[in-house]
């Protein structure tokens, strides 16, 4: 898809601005005075795997020391000297909150191999150290991470393009809490797409969404199905199991059985059947703990229609 | 006296924020807040066009948001919202606000927001208050 690819290059560009320094730095900083031998921190290097290390005196950066620098002390002799004689001075350094882009145009345009970080700007206090190769090796990260996002997002989108009429419908995949709530806002887009009056659109999103979110959460995976009628939106979810025990006692607000995982993601409240229920103008659940569970909800969408069983919160 | 129109600008300014998306929507009216952690909440509630204060970082705020005709979503506490978060909240501009206010010192600059109109007027000097 090519409309892919130029989103995943838009991407890497975002992410370049929203990556903090921070974010991506070495926070294990390790710093001599100018008064140390080229050897110590030779040693201090080598024991670490530091490929630099700051100079600091009385609190303010005075000059780097990078590998460099201890293979030309080894090659002349005076790797027992003073790190002062021979640091590379006025070093170039970025407050933490400033994006890997800034650090980057740094690295290009004076061909440093790090960049010591500061708290904030204007400030001597050294907060960790950044090379090219971190802010490399968690840009690659992230984009594999979105990349992977957006191709399950396109089968899925994919999927319901393939929607006959005014059906469409949505396979659930348990566990998939990435794309929860992709299927409710494609189908958000679809009923705006029509006029049909944003209260009821929003009405009908939220019993998609919860729908989903219990699918995901609670079943071995299941699907929801979306029928546009004239005056009324249908929708149908059914999951393969392993079934409500005791609906009666799910419908009440603040049942719950969702673990801590799902609390931790703002989900698994008990508040979503009895939230359904109010935002539909019709609604059935049946379960069996053979087959799963069955759930349909209807909401009228014309407002000539009176809306019959319409329960108050 | 209680006001009847504050801007997505001025809850920014309110909440010292960070907007990351959205820009567009900076003059578009906040009708009401909502501030929870529970997302389960939120799709209860029963609000529109209201700015979401929470402290989770997930793309599923994006969504709830979207689903409920949020305004605007503020991430308090300094957090940094996922990757994932911060692509949807771009494509579909919504405006995303990063504030390092707590959740608690949040609410409060919002209901002083609502309540005093001086502060807000002395706050915001380039938004008419109307």
């Amino acid at each position: 898809m090519p409309e892919l690819k130029e989103r995943q290059i838009r991407l890497v560009h975002e992410l370049m601005y929203q990556i903090k320094v921070h974010q991506v730095m070495n926070r294990n900083v390790v710093s001599f005075p100018s008064t140390a031998t080229m050897r110590e921190v030779q040693m201090c290097m080598k024991q670490k795997k530091f490929s630099g290390v700051p100079i600091v005196d009385n609190g303010n950066i005075s000059g780097i020391i990078s590998i460099d620098d201890i293979i030309t002390a080894f090659d002349h002799g005076h790797i027992d000297d003073q790190v002062g004689n021979h640091m590379t001075r006025g070093v170039m350094t970025i407050p933490q909150n400033y994006s890997v882009i800034t650090a980057t145009n740094i690295f290009k345009k004076y061909h440093y191999g790090r960049i010591p970080v500061i708290k904030t700007q204007g400030s001597q206090e050294i907060v960790g150290i950044v090379t090219y190769g971190d802010i490399l090796s968690h840009l690659l990260m992230q984009v594999n991470a979105i990349a992977e996002h957006f191709e399950t997002m396109e089968t899925i989108s994919k999927r319901s393009d393939q929607a006959q009429g005014n059906i469409y419908r949505f396979e659930i995949v348990q566990d998939n809490f990435d794309l929860a709530g992709v299927a409710s806002t494609t189908i958000k887009k679809h009923l705006q797409d029509r006029c049909i009056m944003p209260e009821i659109v929003r009405r009908i999103a939220i019993i998609c969404y919860e729908a989903e979110m219990n699918v995901i959460i609670h079943s071995l995976g299941g699907y929801m199905e979306i029928q546009i009628q004239d005056d009324k939106v249908r929708i149908f979810v059914a999951d393969e199991g392993p079934g409500i025990p005791d609906i009666e006692k799910a419908m009440e607000p603040g049942f719950t059985t969702a673990n801590e995982k799902i609390r931790a993601l703002g989900f698994g409240a008990g508040l979503g059947l009895p939230n359904m229920k109010n935002c539909a103008d019709k609604f059935s659940i049946k379960s069996s703990m053979e087959t799963g569970t069955e759930l349909e909800a209807i909401v009228y969408t014309s407002p000539q229609v009176q809306e019959p069983e319409k329960k108050k919160a | 006296m209680k006001k009847d129109k504050i801007t997505i600008a001025e809850v920014v300014q309110a909440l010292e924020g960070e907007l990351i998306s959205g820009e567009d929507k900076l003059e578009r009216a906040v009708e009401s807040f909502g501030a929870t952690d529970l997302l389960s909440d939120v799709l209860a509630m029963g609000k529109t066009n209201y700015a979401l204060l929470t402290g989770l970082t997930n793309v599923q705020i994006l969504r709830t948001a979207e689903i409920t005709n949020a305004c605007c979503v503020v991430i308090v506490r300094n957090k940094q919202p996922q990757p994932a978060a911060v692509s949807l909240a771009k494509r579909n501009g919504i405006p995303l606000i990063l504030s390092r206010l707590t959740m608690f010192d949040a609410c409060c600059r919002v209901g002083r927001l609502l309540e005093d109109p001086d502060a807000r007027a002395e706050g915001t000097p380039n938004t008419p208050s109307t």
